[in-house]
C-alpha cells in the first residue's frame, strides 16, 4: 500500500511541470482570453471594464465576420468531402501489392512535408493568371481552360481549398494505409472463400473497420479547416474583397492591426466554441470506446 | 557521455540568457527593408554607423513584409510585453504617435538642438516628428507617394502627353482602352496597393486641404468631395486589368514594361524596382505627379523607444541617421531622397532630382496608406473597405461603411 502511494507521488512529480505549464499556457491563456473578450480593450494598452457580452452581439451582425463563417464552412465541406475519399482511394490502390509502393507513398505524403507558407507561396504562383497554369494552358493552346483563380471573387475560396486538399490528402492516405494493413488477412481471405466480390468485401469489411481512421481523420482535419490561416493569409489575404475572408483571419486583423484586442478575443472564443462542438463527441465517443475495450 | 550532454545543456543556457541580457554596447534593430536595394540601403547605413562606432555590435533584425505590414504586429507585441528593441522602423507621424501617446517612447529633444536639425528639414516633414511639441523621430528618407509610372513607348506611339489633371487623366484612359490598351496596371494582392490608388484620386480630385481634413476627423466620407472622388476611382478601376488581386505592386509595375497597361499608380519605390529589372528611367519608362504640386509623404523614421537596451548605442545611430553622410549613403540606394534641405543633389538621378526639388516648393500632405496621416488601426479597416469597393463598386455604401469606421475607431467625434 505504501510502495503504490510512494510511486503514484513519483509519477504525480514527474507529471507535475507538463501539468503546470499546460495548465497555464493553455487553460490558464482560454480563460484570460474569455475574459478579453467581454471587456473594451482597444489600442495599446490593456483596459479590462466589463461589458458584458456587447462584443459578441456586434460580432453577429458584422457583415465580415458573417461572410467569414459562411466562406469557413465551405472550406470544411469542401475540404472534408474531398480529402476522406481521395486519401482513402490512394490508401486503397497502395495496398493492392503496386511496385514501388514506397516511392509513391512518398510522393503522396510529401506535401505534407512542406510548411503552409511555402504551399500557399507555390501555389499562389501557380494561381497566377498571366504566370502559372495558365501560361501551360496558353503554350498547349488550350486558352478556353484559362482561369482567373484566386483573382476570381466567386471561385477565389474554392481555388485556396484546393490547395489544402493537395497539402492534406497524402496524410489522409497514410492514416487509412495504416489502418488497411491492420485489418487481419484471414477476414478478407475467408468473405473471398464465401463468394463476396469486391464491394462487398469494401463495403462490409473494411470501410467499417477503418471507421475508428475515419472519425480521427475527420475530426483532426476539422480543426485543420476551421484555423485556417496561412494558406488564405499568404495567397489572397481574405481578398479578392471578402471572398476568402475566415475567422481566423479577422481575429489576427483585428487584434494585430486594428488593435481591437476585445473584438478580436471575441472571435478566438467563438472559434473555440466551434472547434469544442466538433471535438466534445469525439472525446466522448473515444471515451466510450475505451470503455467497451 | 553524460558528462558531454550536460555541459551542452549548461551551453545552451548560458548562450539563451545572454541573449537576453544585451550588452551595453549592443543595437538590436528592427525594420522592415529585405527587397533587393532596400536591403543594400539600410546595409549602406549600418556601414556608415559601424566604421563611426567600431565597438558597438549591431544585431540587424529584418522582418519581410512590404510596408511593414508583418512588422507591425511583431512590434506591437514586442513592446506590449516589455520588451522593446534598441530601436525600430516606423512610418512617420500618424503611425508613431501611437507609441508615443502611449507614453512608449522617449523625447530626443537634444539631439535635434545640438545639431540645428530644425533649420535643414522642412517644416511640414518636422510636425510628422514631432508630438506635442517634442521631437521622437529622426527621419531616414522620404519617398513621394503620388506617382504614376508610365511606359514612355506606349505613350509616344499614342501621341500622349503626361495628364496635369484628373480629367485629362480619364480621357488618356479612354484613348488607350480605344486602341486596345489596357491603361491602368493595378495589383491588389496585399491590399493596400489599391488603397494607395484611391489615396492618390482622392487628393487629386479633393484637394489637399479636404484630404487632411479627412484624415483628421474634420471632414466625412460622405461628402460630396469624397463622393466625387470614390466616383473618379470607380471609373479608373474600371480601366485597370481585372485580375488585380493576384498580383502585387511589383508584379503589377512590370505590366506596363511588357505592355500588357500603359501606367501605374505607386510611390517612387517602383523606380528601384524597374531600375533593378533593367528599365531605363527616361528611355523605358518616365513618371508624372497626380495632383501636380501636392508632394504625397511616405517618410521612415527611428527613434528611442523607452527602457530599451543600448541607449547610448542607440542614440549615436538616430546621430547618424540624419547626418550628411548618413543620409546620402542611403538614399540614392534606395531611391528615395533625403529628409534634409541642404544636401548635394548631383549624386541623385533625374527623378530623384525633381522629387528634390519638388518637396522644396509643394504642398507636403501626408500619406494616409503609408501610416503618416491617419491612425493604424483605422487605415486597417479604410484599406479592406476600399478593396471591397473594386468588386462592388458601390459608391453609396462604400462612403457610409468608411465613415462608420471612422466614428468606430474615434476620428469622426
Amino acid at each position: 500500500m505504501r510502495w503504490v502511494l510512494k510511486e503514484n507521488l513519483f509519477l504525480f512529480l514527474l507529471l507535475l511541470p507538463a501539468m503546470v505549464l499546460v495548465g497555464v499556457f493553455i487553460y490558464y491563456f482560454i480563460g484570460w482570453t474569455v475574459r478579453v473578450s467581454m471587456t473594451d480593450w482597444q489600442g495599446l494598452r490593456p483596459s479590462y471594464n466589463f461589458v458584458g457580452l456587447r462584443n459578441f452581439l456586434r460580432l453577429f451582425s458584422d457583415y465580415r465576420f458573417v461572410v467569414g463563417a459562411k466562406n469557413n464552412l465551405f472550406v470544411l465541406a469542401v475540404f472534408i468531402g474531398s480529402v476522406i475519399p481521395i486519401g482513402f482511394i490512394l490508401a486503397l490502390m497502395l495496398d493492392q501489392n503496386v511496385r514501388f509502393e514506397a516511392l509513391f507513398r512518398s510522393i503522396f505524403l510529401l506535401p505534407m512535408a512542406l510548411s503552409l507558407i511555402v504551399t500557399a507561396t507555390a501555389w499562389a504562383w501557380l494561381y497566377n493568371p498571366t504566370l502559372g497554369i495558365n501560361s501551360i494552358f496558353q503554350a498547349l493552346g488550350l486558352e478556353r481552360l484559362q482561369s482567373l483563380f484566386i483573382a476570381d471573387p466567386n471561385r477565389a475560396l474554392f481555388w485556396v481549398t484546393v490547395t489544402a486538399i493537395w497539402q492534406f490528402s497524402g496524410f489522409a492516405m497514410a492514416i487509412y494505409l495504416a489502418a488497411l494493413r491492420a485489418i487481419p488477412e484471414e477476414l478478407t481471405e475467408a468473405a473471398r472463400i464465401d463468394g463476396a466480390n469486391f464491394w462487398q468485401i469494401l463495403v462490409r469489411i473494411t470501410l467499417p473497420l477503418v471507421k475508428p481512421a475515419t472519425v480521427s481523420l475527420i475530426v483532426l482535419l476539422t480543426h485543420v479547416a476551421l484555423k485556417i490561416f496561412d494558406l488564405v493569409w499568404v495567397m489572397t489575404s481574405g481578398g479578392p474583397g471578402y471572398a476568402t475572408d475566415v475567422p481566423a483571419l479577422y481575429m489576427f486583423v483585428t487584434t494585430f492591426r486594428q488593435d481591437r484586442v476585445a473584438y478580436g478575443a471575441a472571435i478566438a472564443v467563438v472559434m473555440f466554441v466551434f472547434v469544442m462542438v466538433i471535438i466534445g463527441p469525439y472525446l466522448v465517443y473515444n471515451r466510450r470506446n475505451e470503455v467497451e475495450l | 557521455m553524460r558528462r558531454g550532454f550536460f555541459i551542452a545543456a549548461l551551453l545552451l543556457i548560458v548562450m539563451l540568457f545572454s541573449q537576453v541580457a544585451a550588452a551595453a554596447d549592443e543595437m538590436l534593430i528592427y525594420h522592415w527593408w529585405t527587397a533587393g536595394g532596400e536591403k543594400e540601403a539600410i546595409d549602406a547605413l549600418l556601414e556608415v554607423y559601424q566604421k563611426q562606432n567600431p565597438d558597438v555590435t549591431i544585431v540587424d533584425n529584418p522582418v519581410p513584409g512590404g510596408a511593414g505590414v508583418e512588422m507591425k504586429a511583431v512590434m506591437k507585441s514586442l513592446i506590449l510585453a516589455g520588451q522593446p528593441p534598441s530601436t525600430f522602423q516606423v512610418h512617420a507621424g500618424a503611425e508613431a504617435q501611437l507609441y508615443v501617446d502611449n507614453g512608449l517612447m522617449d523625447p530626443i529633444n537634444e539631439l535635434w538642438e545640438k545639431h540645428g536639425w530644425a533649420e535643414v528639414v522642412p517644416q511640414d516633414l518636422q510636425d510628422l516628428l514631432k508630438f506635442n511639441g517634442d521631437y521622437y523621430l529622426v527621419p531616414v528618407n522620404v519617398h513621394r507617394a503620388n506617382l504614376f509610372f508610365y511606359n514612355k513607348k506606349v505613350f509616344d506611339e499614342h501621341n500622349i502627353t503626361p495628364p496635369t489633371t484628373i480629367e485629362e487623366l480619364l480621357e488618356i484612359c479612354e484613348k488607350l482602352d480605344a486602341a486596345g490598351i489596357t491603361p491602368l496596371a493595378l495589383g491588389s494582392r496585399y491590399k493596400w496597393e489599391a488603397a494607395h490608388l484611391f489615396e492618390t484620386i482622392l487628393l487629386a480630385s479633393a484637394g489637399p486641404e479636404f484630404y487632411v481634413d479627412y484624415f483628421q476627423g474634420k471632414a466625412r466620407a460622405t461628402d460630396p468631395q469624397f463622393i466625387e472622388a470614390l466616383t473618379v476611382f470607380g471609373k479608373l478601376i474600371g480601366y485597370g486589368n481585372k485580375d488585380h488581386s493576384a498580383f502585387t505592386w511589383d508584379q503589377a509595375a512590370n505590366r506596363i514594361m511588357t505592355g500588357e497597361a500603359a501606367f501605374h499608380n505607386n510611390g517612387d519605390w517602383v523606380k528601384g524596382y524597374l531600375t533593378g529589372a533593367g528599365y531605363e528611367a527616361g528611355v523605358d519608362f518616365d513618371v508624372f505627379v497626380l495632383p501636380v504640386g501636392s508632394f504625397g509623404l511616405v517618410v521612415d523614421g527611428f527613434g528611442l523607444p523607452s527602457g530599451a537596451p543600448g541607449r547610448d548605442a542607440t542614440l549615436r545611430f538616430l546621430e547618424t541617421i540624419l547626418t550628411p553622410e548618413g543620409q546620402q549613403a542611403f538614399n540614392p540606394i534606395k531611391g528615395s531622397i533625403p529628409a534634409r534641405s541642404d544636401l548635394d543633389d548631383s549624386i541623385y538621378d533625374e527623378i530623384s532630382r525633381k522629387m528634390m526639388a519638388d518637396l522644396a516648393q509643394d504642398t507636403l500632405v501626408p500619406s494616409a496608406v503609408h501610416g503618416s496621416a491617419a491612425p493604424d488601426a483605422f487605415m486597417s479597416d479604410w484599406t479592406d473597405v476600399i478593396h471591397r469597393f473594386l468588386y462592388t463598386g458601390d459608391v453609396e455604401q462604400t462612403a457610409r461603411e468608411l465613415d462608420a469606421r471612422a466614428v468606430e475607431h474615434g476620428l469622426v467625434q
